[in-house]
């Protein structure tokens, strides 16, 4: 299966693969480092749009540190290409702007599929080594020239982090640390929560925790955890997102 | 005995798969000393053992920098010290170690390197020009414009965007429509140098062949990389990281193709090779669609040097690079000054009377 050819929407800061024949009602955001073609199996035949977030894929990077909300901003000029009621489909960080995006335009979205996305932060950021910090201060200074700095934080950090180019590193130290509580307790929509019970990146400890917050507040959610599977679940499993997507169209998940 | 240095790395897309060429040469010219072209487009000699991974957060530890100097005692040096090399095996991929910059600079240091000259790289790398060339030479290609704001396209979409110089697959899209094609062309870090279009051949098969002309011509095994890939061409992953994994490669070698396509595209590989003016070995690219063959690209350096082309007629890795090695010292480049004897000087009279 191919993806589809790419098309530019919102005066071309975003591409986009559209899918199916009618107008589209689902949207597919995909995860940190990917790009819409990650959903070429799961939006088969499906009325889609699957954007390339800014910074990823064909999609120019953003000119300022953009958080999820940010991002939801900017995916607010697709939707008038849309039938409404939307579903949204968030992988991964393509979840926390899902999230956003609900939040930001309830009349138009009717329900979330969120896989292997970090909703709500566990534990405060770790505060860098003392080391690190001192290097910090002493490239702030002047003693430490940009090309050691760079290095030295290319040795620090995660595999994303040390990737990421430009403003994006600063994107993702932004979103990294984001967590998303008042907008999960502002969810007016159904929400299907589909984890892989191997997903090392995000584990599942972390869905049942935004599970219980949706369900306190009285949100429609489902999680199901699907065995054998890790993050990257678009990929390895399309099958099971297709599957939460259909019924959501129909509106039985409502 | 011959003093080789291999380079590699370069301000380019590619420095990474450059990084895994040069590392296989070294591997298989054992006395070749290692210079690295950093990404902010410094030069290093590094320990010739080192792994990838050795790259992955910059220059290497253990390196020691070193200023290439241009005119009659150019060449490499590291303070006082001058590293002296009568040949450069050059594994860069894309950006200025292929397209011509870095040989330019070689040329006006005196030093041999492997692969082709300035202009015989410069005209490899330009997918416009080389196209036209291509075509001029009585070969057929693809329809391949420049996208302008007021080029309308002659073709149908779906388009492919090609950045119009560039080796790789790196920054190529497959778009719905011309608006799309102009807005990637706008944003597209990869296209900003100039972007070509080309029609998206639906079924059409990538058959490519390696060829090299010294010590004498001689073609690989045809090999067809599939299109396997969601995206609809064939990746940069595809193409030019398999080397990381095995198991992700994704091609037949040899490709099944009747005998009249074989002759055809052993053919035009011969008459691209002589029309571009390679050296070493090079890989050219053909599409088969709907009973036609085109052209579609040469690359004068390819990843790995393409050496896992040549299964038919065998050689090995270390046969390809000797021979690369002894072509580049058997042509180097010569500055012509035939002609320039002194008459229009001597006899030439005054400059104010030019100007007068």
């Amino acid at each position: 299966m191919r993806a589809a050819p790419l098309r530019a929407l919102a005066d071309g800061a975003l591409m986009a693969r559209f899918f199916g024949t009618s107008r589209p009602r689902v949207l597919a955001l995909h995860g940190w480092g990917r790009d819409s073609a990650d959903f070429t199996d799961v939006l088969d035949g499906v009325p889609a749009i699957a954007p390339d977030l800014p910074g990823f894929g064909y999609s120019p990077s953003p000119d300022q540190v953009w958080g999820a909300a940010e991002y939801a901003d900017q995916l607010v000029r697709i939707l008038p290409e849309m039938d409404p009621p939307v579903v949204v489909v968030g992988h991964s960080f393509g979840g926390r702007v899902a999230v956003c995006l609900a939040n930001r335009s309830p009349g138009v979205i009717g329900g979330l599929v969120l896989s292997g996305a970090p909703l709500l932060r566990v534990h405060r950021a770790a505060r860098p080594r003392l080391s690190y910090r001192l290097i910090r201060w002493g490239h702030r200074r002047g003693l430490i020239s940009d090309d050691r700095m760079e290095s030295i934080r290319r040795r620090q950090g995660s595999d994303d982090y040390r990737s990421a180019r430009g403003v994006m590193r600063d994107v993702l130290v932004k979103v990294v640390n984001e967590s998303y509580e008042e907008q999960l307790d502002a969810l007016a929509v159904p929400v299907d929560l589909i984890w892989g019970a191997d997903d090392r990146e995000v584990p599942v400890d972390r869905a049942r925790l935004a599970h219980r917050r949706l369900e306190e507040a009285n949100c429609e959610v489902r999680l199901r955890i699907v065995d054998g599977v890790g993050h990257d679940l678009p990929m390895s499993r399309p099958e099971v997102i297709r599957q939460a997507i259909e019924p959501m169209l129909r509106g039985a998940g409502r | 005995m011959t003093r080789i240095a291999t380079v590699f790395g370069g301000p380019s897309p590619e420095h990474d798969v450059s990084v895994s060429t040069g590392l296989q040469a070294l591997r298989v010219l054992p006395e070749s000393d290692s210079i690295y072209w950093s990404m902010a487009g410094d030069w290093h000699l590094t320990p010739s053992n080192l792994e990838l991974s050795d790259f992955a957060d910059g220059v290497p530890k253990k390196s020691r920098r070193l200023d290439l100097l241009v005119g009659p005692a150019g060449g490499y040096r590291a303070g006082r010290k001058q590293f002296k090399y009568d040949v450069l095996v050059n594994c860069f991929h894309g950006g200025p170690g292929e397209d011509g910059t870095v040989q330019g600079i070689w040329d006006m240091a005196g030093i041999c390197y492997t692969g082709p000259g300035a202009a015989a790289s410069s005209l490899g790398m330009d997918k416009l020009i080389f196209s036209a060339a291509v075509r001029t030479a009585g070969m057929s290609t693809v329809k391949r414009r420049l996208i302008t704001t007021r080029l309308v396209p002659d073709f149908d979409p779906p388009y492919i965007v090609k950045p119009r110089s560039g080796g790789s697959s790196i920054g190529i899209a497959v778009v719905d429509d011309y608006e799309t094609a102009q807005a990637l062309s706008r944003s597209s870090p990869h296209l900003m140098d100039g972007a070509v279009i080309e029609p998206y051949l639906d079924g059409a098969r990538d058959l490519q062949i390696a060829v090299r002309r010294h010590p004498q011509l001689e073609l690989s095994a045809i090999e067809e990389p599939t299109r396997s890939d969601s995206r609809g061409i064939l990746t940069y992953r595809e193409k030019y990281l398999a080397w990381a994994n095995s198991q992700e490669v994704v091609r037949q070698l040899p490709a099944e193709v009747p005998d009249h396509l074989d002759n055809e595209i052993r053919e035009q590989a011969v008459a691209v090779a002589d029309l571009v003016g390679i050296r070493g070995i090079s890989r050219v690219d053909f599409l088969a669609h709907e009973g036609n063959l085109y052209v579609n690209e040469i690359n004068t350096l390819p990843g790995s040097l393409a050496a896992y082309l040549w299964i038919d007629p065998p050689r090995t890795r270390e046969q390809l690079l000797r021979g690369m090695v002894s072509e580049a010292l058997a042509n180097p480049r010569v500055f012509n000054t035939a002609g320039a004897d002194g008459t229009a000087l001597r006899g030439g009279g005054a400059i104010a009377a030019k100007l007068a």
